[in-house]
């Protein structure tokens, strides 16, 4: 059991998975570039729906997504090891290192813990919530449309707006907007969602997306768009832990710096 | 889009041409005190270039002088003349003259060769805002230009320059700024595309991979066996696959039109 662990937990696996998804990540690199219309769908479905309709029926071009997300699974599992492993081994040592040098050894813990969270927040991203498919939402010039969110919740959406570029970029789209009427058990409430400027409303995600094609880049002309309508639980745990493993890694570098010249300083001038 | 740009080229070459001065004299054994000078210089030109670039269309846009390749000599001797000014390893850190020389040529007919086709100035938008797209690449671009300095010095210290073991420290810088990079871009993602990671864009894996890849660097010190050496070759062999799967594909792309 105890090698079995050894290894769950060990640097050399950790080397092994990372320089695997690397491969994998650069192979798919090429495939989504060959085959945009196959992985598209994947940004705006669930992983689940996504294999079901495209991903399963063309492995031969989706083999490298399945082990990607294989070997980032198992990377999650030696990253907990790892974490638990050393968390145990410096709260042991805590009272003979001191707090100072505590908090500096045990920053790559939590550095990694938060590597663990942000894993488990992709795949959460991935597979959980709801999304609206392409088209399912639709805005266009001078007219009103009426749709049903799940949770009985329905919505009106108003045309879209636009104001266009003057000067160098005559007639380029400077920014668009919809107003939006949701309706929940006869409670009305009006938002407005804007290219870039997504509303958060009730749990929900609604962006608002260019739908391209012919005559849709017309200048000085209101294209006609849709809304991509989201519900996504593992969103909020990437957005947090991005920047908090940004923090951690600066305050483990600057951090094992001033230790180890005071540590450097204690031994050249003993008290 | 068809607008009609005037760019001062010549600063461009001018400062292409002190780098090449920078590095002459660098290699020569009496003139070395003028190779930080002709650096200077050709930073003060590149800028001009850079900033003439900004405001090409008469509408100040911060976003181009950063998005282009043609901000990486400015990136590279901004670093190099800062690190310089903070350390007593003076030569070791100018040696980088001669990497910075090498982009600049390339990245001269690279600039050229975009301004012929119309590809140099792309319009702001409102998927594409100027405050996301010039923070994106402007950290981005300025942690590749630490990887690849990482590399050159990476390079000096496989050959046995002790000095230059400070190609770690470049790694690491790399590897906190391509970190905050790919926070900003997952921030601008999610606002423009509704996705902070696009799985249909080989631009967001090779990023992904970039990443671990920086990441794997900074584990194998834990490993037996992978010396400093070994891991300085590791990064200067790595600059190749860096260099083809960053910038070859969207300069094809863009060529192509």
């Amino acid at each position: 059991m105890k090698r079995v662990w050894k290894f769950a937990s060990g640097v050399t696996l950790t080397v092994w998975l990372t320089l695997a998804a690397i491969l994998l990540l650069l192979a798919g690199s090429f495939y989504v570039k060959s085959h945009p219309r196959g992985f598209n769908p994947l940004n705006h479905s669930l992983l689940q729906d996504w294999l079901r309709e495209w991903g399963l029926p063309n492995l031969d071009k989706t083999w490298w997504f399945m082990a990607l997300i294989g070997v980032l699974f198992l990377l999650g599992i030696n990253t907990t090891c790892c974490v638990l492993d050393r968390l145990g081994f410096h709260w042991n040592r805590r009272r003979q290192t001191g707090t100072k040098l505590f908090l500096v050894r045990i920053a790559p813990t939590f550095i990694h813990a938060t590597f663990a969270f942000m894993l488990a927040g992709h795949l959460a991203s991935m597979g959980i919530g709801y999304r609206s498919q392409e088209m399912d939402f639709v805005s266009r010039p001078g007219t009103t449309a009426h749709y049903s969110l799940p949770g009985n919740v329905e919505m009106n959406v108003g045309p879209p707006e636009c104001e266009f570029y003057s000067g160098p970029f005559a007639g380029s789209i400077r920014q668009c907007r919809i107003a939006l009427q949701f309706s929940v058990n006869g409670v009305s409430e009006t938002k407005e969602v804007a290219l870039a400027r997504p509303l958060l409303w009730n749990g929900y995600q609604v962006h608002m997306s260019q739908v391209f094609g012919e005559e849709q880049s017309t200048p000085f002309r209101t294209p006609v768009f849709q809304l991509l309508v989201k519900r996504d639980p593992g969103l909020r745990i990437i957005m947090i832990c991005f920047p908090v493993l940004i923090f951690l890694t600066l305050f483990y570098y600057i951090g094992e710096k001033a230790v180890g010249n005071s540590i450097l300083s204690t031994r050249m001038h003993p008290q | 889009m068809n607008l009609t740009i005037s760019l001062p080229f010549w600063a461009q070459y001018s400062a292409t041409g002190c780098f090449l001065l920078s590095s002459i004299c660098y290699l020569s054994v009496k003139r070395k005190w003028a190779s930080p000078l002709f650096l200077l210089l050709g930073f003060g030109l590149h800028s001009w270039f850079l900033w003439s670039v900004g405001n090409a269309t008469g509408m100040f846009l911060p976003n181009t002088m950063v998005s282009l390749e043609a901000f990486l000599p400015w990136g590279f001797s901004a670093t190099v003349l800062l690190h310089l000014l903070l350390t007593h390893k003076k030569r070791t850190v100018n040696s980088a003259v001669i990497l910075i020389l090498v982009f600049a040529v390339a990245i001269a007919f690279q600039t050229r060769l975009l301004a012929s086709k119309d590809a140099l100035i792309y319009p702001p938008g409102p998927i594409h805002p100027v405050g996301w797209v010039t923070s994106f690449f402007l950290i981005e671009s300025l942690a590749y230009v630490t990887f690849f300095l990482a590399c050159w010095y990476a390079l000096l210290y496989a050959r046995g320059n002790e000095e230059a073991a400070f190609f770690h420290n470049y790694v690491i810088a790399a590897f906190v700024l391509f970190s905050v990079s790919q926070v900003v871009g997952a921030v601008w993602s999610y606002l423009g595309w509704a996705v902070p990671f696009h799985l249909s864009s080989d631009r967001h894996f090779i990023s992904a991979a970039f990443w671990l890849f920086l990441a794997l660097y900074l584990h194998l010190k834990f490993l037996p066996g992978w010396t400093m050496r070994k891991r300085a070759i590791l990064v200067f062999t790595s600059s190749f696959a860096v260099f083809y799967f960053r910038y070859i594909p969207y300069f094809v792309d863009n060529i192509k039109g």
